[in-house]
């Protein structure tokens, strides 16, 4: 325990730069977009005048934390020289993932508490105009969802060998959900609910939802229910993810930093599912350029133009995605 | 005491070492020798336990160092240490501060002597400056058990006789084991206790350094006429330079056996000269078809 605290403090000791940058760049961003206007009053029952609130910034800044944070966090260990010294120091790998964890789940957390409470301070004013009740769930559970997304993330990057393939994953898995959905949905002839799905959807769908509560408006924002599956799906996903981190954190080999990503949740079912999945949807001259862009992805995965005998298989077996979605048309 | 049983490792798909055995016993300094890229630095990085073996065991005292109550005696410096641009010694000591006990006086001792501001970025610090300034670091630490890449590499002659005089003082002092990786066999020779030579993935050789040496002899004979053709053949050759009437040879066995055979070939004079340790492990190297 004693190691765990000493290597806890010192790399929350050691991140507090970084903290105060990310937390100046996000309270900057909070005051020049909290956006508050007052007009008159369309639902008499409520007040003489109204007021119309625009603080999407705080969904948009949290996002963006729980994107930024792993990287910060995890990049140390995608260097080779860094590794040796900082695997030999007597503190567990469990350890050493959780404290690294935390300390970016605190950055996160801190950050957009701060946000939070600029936006607070300046909707004060304007308090009988609105219901500010709902800004402390609005604040809670938009922070469960942060965790959630950060939880994600932190367990995405771990993937990657380098930083490089780790921010490539992130990215990656923004849209693989949405395009998957879209892809059956689109095959089945349902109705499209892809977007739901983006890796960002349950931030957006928290914000949503109490911002039409905390300053209601003509329309009132409801959540539909495969939102609500969405967020329980994820709230599931998250914290499996933190056990995934944690799990393969002690378990990477350290001499496979810098070497090739071959996790199962990297480029080796990303690029076949993604790809896959965005033929599905896609129409003439996009299929070549997904092709293409498969192609590449597998370059940039076997880091060679020399790609291996699976790689072709899963280039070849794109026809089968491509003939679907022209049937389908 | 390190033990080091059946230890097999592979990196990136290729066997680097395969089944390593070898025993350090406690206050030793041992040199680990070894040509490039014969697994010299992933040896020390699975004993500090950066890698995790693939195969076998390494325990000290019976302990692995996998566990961090383990670690805690071990230090490890790598060829290469990871620094950042305003990293400083004053920094890295304040980091290894949170994980070792430090000795203050040593630390002050040998920024002191190797002339090391400690408040200066690392950056700006020579290749050669930047070694002694982790090595003072490691060494104000004290731990059991040292392990040491390439130590010497960068190093002045005058840094690395006070680096030996340091190292020989605080296993002396504080009962440490030392294990220092090293191309410069001579480096060795006059300090270590103990060798170890990996090659063909595995210890080839190891014990006390002296012995080793004097497992080889060398003889330099001259010739009035030109060298005999036949001259070291049945004998135990390791290694031949022969610059017109002179003739040298390093030789496998007893050099008084030798000594008689050589004196068949009539020189006009023979003179036994010293094998240093550099010539015994070029000859264990060549023997084993590596040279």
């Amino acid at each position: 325990m004693v190691s765990f605290k000493k290597y806890f403090a010192y790399q929350f000791r050691k991140s507090l730069p970084a903290l105060l940058i990310m937390g100046v760049i996000a309270l900057l961003l909070t005051f020049s977009n909290v956006d508050v206007y007052v007009h008159p009053d369309e639902i008499a029952e409520i007040t003489d005048e109204r007021i119309t609130v625009s603080f999407g910034i705080l969904a948009f800044i949290l996002g963006a934390l729980c994107t930024v944070a792993p990287v910060l966090m995890l990049s140390p260990f995608k260097n080779r020289r860094n590794l040796d010294t900082l695997l030999f120091l007597p503190v567990s790998r469990v350890k050493v993932a959780i404290t690294h964890y935390l300390v970016g789940l605190i950055h996160v957390i801190s950050v957009y508490t701060a946000c939070f409470i600029c936006t607070f301070l300046h909707l004060l004013q304007y308090f009988k105009y609105l219901f500010p009740i709902y800004l402390i769930p609005y604040y809670f559970l938009s922070v469960l969802y942060g965790i959630v997304l950060y939880s994600l993330f932190i367990f995405i990057f771990q993937q990657g060998s380098t930083v490089a393939d780790g921010a490539i994953f992130i990215l990656s898995y923004i849209f693989a959900p949405w395009a998957i959905v879209a892809s059956i949905t689109n095959t089945f002839d349902l109705s499209n609910v892809g977007e739901y799905f983006i890796i960002y959807a349950p931030i957006d769908a928290v914000h949503n939802f109490f911002r039409d509560k905390i300053a209601p408006d003509s329309s009132i924002y409801q959540l539909e229910d495969c939102q609500i599956f969405i967020l329980i799906l994820y709230g599931i996903l998250g914290i499996a993810s933190i056990f995934g981190f944690i799990y393969a954190f002690s378990k990477k080999r350290a001499e496979k930093v810098g070497d090739i990503s071959d996790s199962y949740f990297g480029y080796k079912v990303i690029i076949p599912v993604l790809g896959y999945s965005l033929l599905l949807i896609a129409t003439d001259i996009l299929t070549i350029i997904l092709l293409a862009a498969m192609f590449v992805a597998y370059i940039v995965y076997r880091r060679s133009a020399r790609l291996q005998k699976s790689d072709y298989i899963c280039l070849g077996a794109a026809i089968i995605p491509i003939i679907l979605s022209s049937i389908n048309r | 005491m390190i033990k080091i049983d059946n230890l097999s490792h592979f990196l990136g798909g290729k066997l680097i070492l395969s089944g390593v055995n070898l025993e350090i016993p406690d206050s030793t300094i041992m040199g680990l020798i070894g040509i490039n890229g014969a697994g010299k630095s992933t040896l020390l990085r699975l004993l500090s336990g950066v890698y995790f073996a693939d195969d076998g065991v390494i325990e000290y005292d019976g302990r692995s160092p996998k566990d961090e109550k383990t670690r805690e005696d071990i230090f490890f410096l790598p060829d290469d240490p990871y620094f950042t641009n305003t990293s400083t010694m004053k920094s890295i000591l304040d980091m290894y501060k949170n994980f070792y006990s430090v000795s203050m006086d040593t630390y002050n001792r040998l920024i002191s002597v190797f002339k090391l501001d400690e408040s200066k970025p690392l950056r700006v610090f020579s290749k050669g400056m930047r070694r002694q300034a982790y090595i003072a670091i490691a060494i104000s630490i004290k731990p059991k058990y040292l392990l040491l890449d390439e130590a010497f590499d960068g190093l002045d002659p005058l840094a690395r006789k006070c680096v030996k005089d340091e190292l020989i003082k605080m296993v002396e002092e504080s009962g440490s084991t030392v294990i220092i990786s090293s191309h410069s066999l001579r480096e060795l020779e006059d300090f270590c206790d103990m060798y170890a030579i990996i090659d063909g993935k595995r210890v080839s050789s190891s014990g006390d350094i002296t012995e080793k040496t004097n497992k080889y002899c060398k003889f330099m004979l001259a010739f009035s006429d030109s060298v005999p053709n036949d001259i070291f053949k049945d004998l135990p050759l390791i290694s031949k330079s022969q610059a017109e009437k002179f003739v040298t040879g390093v030789f496998e066995g007893d050099e008084n056996t030798i000594r008689e055979s050589l004196l068949k070939f009539n020189p006009v004079v023979i003179e036994q000269l010293p094998v240093d340790f550099e010539e015994a492990f070029i000859s264990e190297v060549s023997k084993n078809g590596k040279l």
